[in-house]
């Protein structure tokens, strides 16, 4: 029953691979402007990966070493504080996250947990070191984007916490102690 | 046996206590074939003289049958003493070695301490196997070899006495020089003894530092050590081989003496008549068959210095006596104490002059606990290895139960006594093994009934919290055949939960083995035969396999394949080709980066000539590419659903054609029992070529406990890790199907001294050994100091609970945090007591444990 549906979902995705993430990766805003190459290089390298709902990507305190770009579904953020697990933000398709682990060796401090049924690319850090050294040319550009995708990150998930900081009725139900 | 102190004994002990029959049988063959060694002597006189004299054809015919018979059994009867002799020597040797060792086990701690373990190990093997060569003709050979002297002798006195009294002349100067140059032989052997034992020392204590060896890479350094022994002894040889030869050249020098005696004297006589020319040939065969038992008398005296210098040496070198009785002198039932244990002014000294405990005095009521805490260095651990027997007080008196401890036995002590070392001794062998190290024993002196159930000990290992490890050691393991036969229902039982109740949470983490699903994540090979072939997947098994290949080209799948894999090598070629130095872009290919050169000159003469002018070896390169690619991981290709639907239809077909299986049967799970019988499979799992259908109803002998229960491949190992691991664990648990995967684990083999263990599972292991003991008295010295803060509270616990008012324990406590849980705390500085109560009032008094607490 289940296996059959398993086995469509891996056919369908499995029908262009290289070509079809290199697609998806080009239209991110992480790879806007890198080189095609580049981008079919880390698309042959990157594996996807499937999550259930509750599923943990991301574990507070684990070694950090891999970076995911949303496919399809929700991913949430959240962090322990306080024997609470709070939401911090939701990210959908084509959001990137974990992009810190590619350019430096940290636990992780915060979660990301599959909101519904989702599906990521996975990027990791030995490949992005891998590839900046084949291309060094494209080192800088892809550091800057990576920070940027952080900058853009804080910005975000402040915003989001003083709103709930303000309103804490509205938006109780994503900012639910888990 | 328990005659003399072993290591008093002279080496003619083992030869006059042992095997006396069997010696005394081997000196009568030996008398006996003195016989007819003599006998062809007379023949030979009797040839010459008689038959050849008196041109007596029959009577030559009979002597030379006589002769030849005699020296054939003469021969054959020599073979028979040999063969006994080394058969005397070797059985004495295993009754030496087996009371030695007992002997050496129990010995007390301070031996082991001054002793090299190599030196041990060589006394014990090399050095007294030599000894047992000589042993095993200890007596026969000298006292043949004397009568067989004097039976030549006595038959050239017979033939002619005075050229036979005159040939001795020569033998009281041997045996004047021989001695003296052995002596000298004697010295150097003794060093040479001494060096070799130094020299195992020094290996043995490389190996077993291997990791600061290999950490400081001091491999120079070591090689130093052994190169300056390797020197001398080479040096010592030398000597030894000039003495040696030197007695050999003397005895070789003063031998052809006699001949030139016997010609000059004998070629006198017998031109004079007095002789004749028989006796002379017989006295001349005499004379060199009289040599013989004198080189045997020579180098049985030989080997008996030798023997004896090494026999002294190993014999020294043990020379010590256990301090303390195995069992009681006067027979009596083995104690049960009570575990009450008193100490009275005692003082204990090493070497009679470092006195490491002073004026000790403390009394210890049966079941209460007590914390033995101070400084490092002040005597916790002297203290403990005293209560247990180790070391032997010195003066003073320390009880259990009113019994001086030096007067219980080792068999007390067993029984009485659980310990538990700061650095426990894991030995080779299973988990099990090591956790009922201590209760075999017991059971083994019918001091306990029978060992702990595997209930009991699942519990202990619940106990000291090592239940996940020995989980993971489980699912880990790749069970033997018998047992995993005798376990297969539950194993399946298992697949089924994970199958039927935990589908859902599974798909994301494992692609099923379903036979109607194409397998993204193995190879096209184990798409095809979908099954395990000749233990771990390996392509070259198929490309040889004849079956499968003619398999491949009756179905026309061989055509397709060869594309595929040209194809793939292409893209590789093409996509890889800039970074082909780095193994690492090679993870999405089924190519290895070695054979990128290969393919890339394969792939341009394929586009050269047509692709089936290429040779069947080159299409064998691109078959195995094919064979190997595995689309989930190799994202150089794609697979259309169209290949993929060929695979499987080639999969049905196989099945049935090739391994007579129906799929549909096999995925439902009505094949039922094991598709061969274990016999079968025992035969074929010890050949390669072993074939196990991924039937749902099938074991998969080859593969671990965990490939067997998840019958999929993982592909998400995370997600395994953090939450469906557990997960089924649970599940299992609550159909009682855990305790199956435990007894598995309990199987793991910890490694040589349980290097497979981490230190803290080792520490945890040898915990439940003691606590599995349920002995009276537990003594403890930093138990817990390799453990975590979660497991050191467990044990606590465990003690503080169960331990609690039935067994008495001593512990040393490094944490001070944790001595609350006590009855009384004894501190020590210096080797003093210097403060001794309970943990309320001492904190109350603000002395030395206050203190303690206070500055940690
Ligand atoms: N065989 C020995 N010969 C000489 N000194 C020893 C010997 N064994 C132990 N010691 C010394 O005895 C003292 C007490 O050792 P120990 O009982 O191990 O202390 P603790 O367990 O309290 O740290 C230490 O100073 C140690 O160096
Ligand atoms: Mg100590």
């Amino acid at each position: 029953m289940d296996s059959s549906m398993t086995a469509e979902n891996n056919t369908e995705h499995s029908a262009c691979r290289i070509s079809c993430d290199s697609e998806f990766l080009r239209k991110s805003a992480t790879f806007s402007g890198v080189s095609p190459e580049v981008i079919k290089l880390f698309a042959y390298l990157s594996s996807r990966r499937s999550f259930k709902a509750g599923d943990y990507l991301i574990a507070q305190g684990e070694k950090a070493n891999q970076a995911f770009f949303v496919v399809k579904g929700t991913v949430e953020i959240t962090v322990h504080h306080r024997n609470k697990e709070i939401v911090l933000q939701e990210l959908e398709a084509h959001a990137f996250f974990g992009e810190l682990a590619l350019l430096a060796k940290f636990q992780w401090f915060f979660n990301a947990r599959a909101k519904d049924d989702l599906e990521v690319i996975v990027i990791d850090q030995k490949t992005f070191q891998k590839v900046i050294e084949k291309f060094p040319e494209s080192k800088d550009l892809l550091t800057e984007r990576v920070i940027q995708a952080r900058v853009d990150r804080l910005v975000q998930q402040t915003a989001f916490m003083i709103d709930t900081f303000l309103d804490p009725e509205a938006d109780k139900s994503s900012a639910a102690i888990v | 046996m328990a005659d003399t102190d072993i290591t008093k004994r002279s080496l003619f002990y083992w030869v006059y206590n042992r095997y006396r029959g069997l010696q005394v049988l081997l000196l009568v063959i030996i008398v006996v074939s003195l016989f007819f060694r003599v006998f062809p002597l007379e023949m030979q006189r009797r040839i010459i003289n008689v038959a050849i004299n008196l041109k007596m054809i029959d009577k030559l015919y009979l002597y030379c049958v006589l002769y030849m018979g005699a020296v054939l059994i003469a021969g054959l009867l020599k073979y028979l003493t040999n063969t006994m002799q080394m058969m005397i020597g070797q059985k004495i040797l295993i009754g030496m070695r087996k009371e030695l060792y007992q002997h050496i086990l129990q010995l007390p701690l301070p031996f082991f301490h001054r002793t090299q373990t190599g030196t041990i190990i060589s006394a014990l093997t090399a050095e007294l196997t030599a000894i047992a060569t000589f042993l095993g003709g200890a007596l026969a050979v000298p006292i043949t070899s004397i009568l067989t002297f004097f039976t030549f002798l006595g038959f050239m006195i017979y033939l002619n006495p005075l050229l036979g009294l005159l040939t001795m002349l020569i033998y009281p100067f041997e045996m004047a020089v021989i001695p003296l140059l052995q002596r000298w032989y004697n010295k150097y052997n003794r060093k040479r003894v001494a060096t070799t034992r130094t020299l195992a020392s020094v290996v043995n204590e490389s190996v077993t530092g291997i990791h600061e060896v290999q950490g400081n890479a001091s491999y120079i350094l070591e090689q130093g050590k052994l190169d300056r022994l390797v020197k001398k002894i080479y040096s010592l040889m030398t000597k030894l081989f000039i003495f040696k030869y030197g007695i050999k050249f003397s005895n070789n020098l003063f031998q052809s003496i006699g001949p030139f005696l016997l010609f000059l004297i004998g070629g006198y006589m017998a031109i004079h008549g007095e002789f004749t020319i028989g006796a002379l040939v017989a006295f001349l065969s005499a004379y060199e068959k009289v040599y013989d038992p004198w080189k045997e008398v020579i180098e049985y005296y030989q080997s008996y210095q030798d023997a004896r210098v090494r026999y002294k040496q190993i014999m020294t070198l043990f020379a010590y006596q256990p301090e303390f009785l195995l069992e009681p002198l006067e027979k009596r039932e083995v104690f049960n104490l009570k575990g009450e244990i008193s100490a009275t002014n005692l003082n204990y000294w090493v070497n009679d002059s470092v006195q490491l405990l002073q004026d000790i005095s403390f009394q210890i009521k049966p079941g209460n606990h007590v914390a033995l805490v101070g400084f490092s260095g002040s005597g916790k651990s002297t203290l403990s290895l005293l209560l247990s027997q180790l070391y032997r007080i010195s003066s003073g008196s320390l009880k259990i139960d009113n019994h001086e401890i030096s007067d219980l036995t080792k068999r007390d002590l067993a029984r009485n006594v659980a310990n538990v070392a700061q650095h426990p001794f894991i030995f080779t062998g299973t988990v099990r093994d090591n956790l009922l190290y201590a209760s075999n024993t017991l059971q083994k002196d019918g001091l306990i009934e029978a060992i702990p159930s595997p209930q009991e000990q699942m519990e202990m290992i619940r106990e000291v919290g090592l239940e996940e490890d020995t989980l993971r050691w489980g699912l880990r393991s790749v069970i033997p055949l018998e047992k995993a036969a005798q376990m297969r229902e539950s194993f399946l039982k298992m697949r089924e939960v994970i199958h039927h109740e935990l589908r859902n949470e599974f798909t994301q983490a494992i692609e099923f083995y379903d036979a109607h699903t194409f397998l993204h994540h193995q190879p096209i090979a184990t798409n095809l035969i979908f099954g395990t072939y000749g233990g771990a997947y390996h392509v070259d098994k198929f490309i040889t396999n004849q079956q499968f290949r003619s398999f491949l080209s009756t179905t026309g799948l061989e055509k397709k394949l060869l594309d595929l894999g040209l194809i793939i090598a292409r893209s590789t070629i093409e996509f890889l080709g800039d970074f082909r130095a780095d193994e690492y872009f090679f993870q999405g290919s089924p190519m290895s980066q070695a054979r990128f050169d290969h393919y890339e000159a394969l792939v341009k003469r394929a586009a050269k000539i047509e692709f089936d002018q290429l040779k069947s070896k080159e299409l064998e390169s691109f078959l195995q590419l094919a064979l190997d690619f595995t689309p989930g991981i190799h994202k150089i290709h794609t697979l259309n659903k169209q290949f993929e639907d060929d695979i499987l239809r080639g999969r049905s077909q196989f099945l049935k054609q090739v391994a007579d299986i129906d799929l549909d049967e096999c995925r439902d799970g009505a094949i039922q029992t094991a598709i061969l019988p274990i016999s079968d499979i025992e035969k074929q799992a010890r050949t390669t070529t072993s074939y196990t259908p991924f039937c749902f109803n099938q074991y998969l002998f080859n593969r671990t406990l965990r490939d067997n229960i998840l019958f999929g491949t993982v592909i998400n190992q995370e997600l395994i890790r953090e939450k469906l691991g557990t997960l089924a664990l649970e599940v299992f648990k609550k159909h009682g199907l855990l305790d199956d995967i435990m007894e598995i684990g309990l199987d793991f083999h910890v490694g040589s001294k349980g290097d497979n263990l981490s230190g803290g599972q080792k520490q945890k292991l040898a915990l439940a050994r003691a606590f599995l003991k349920h002995a009276p008295i537990l003594i403890m010295d930093e138990a817990t100091a390799s453990l975590d803060n979660r497991s050191q509270a467990r044990i606590q616990n465990y003690i503080e609970t169960r331990l609690r008012g039935n067994t008495t324990v001593i512990a040393v406590v490094h944490r001070l945090d944790m001595i609350s849980g006590y009855d009384h705390i004894i501190v020590m500085k210096d080797g003093k007591i210097v403060e001794a109560g309970n943990y309320q009032n001492l904190i109350e008094q603000q002395g030395v444990l206050y203190g303690l607490v206070n500055d940690s």
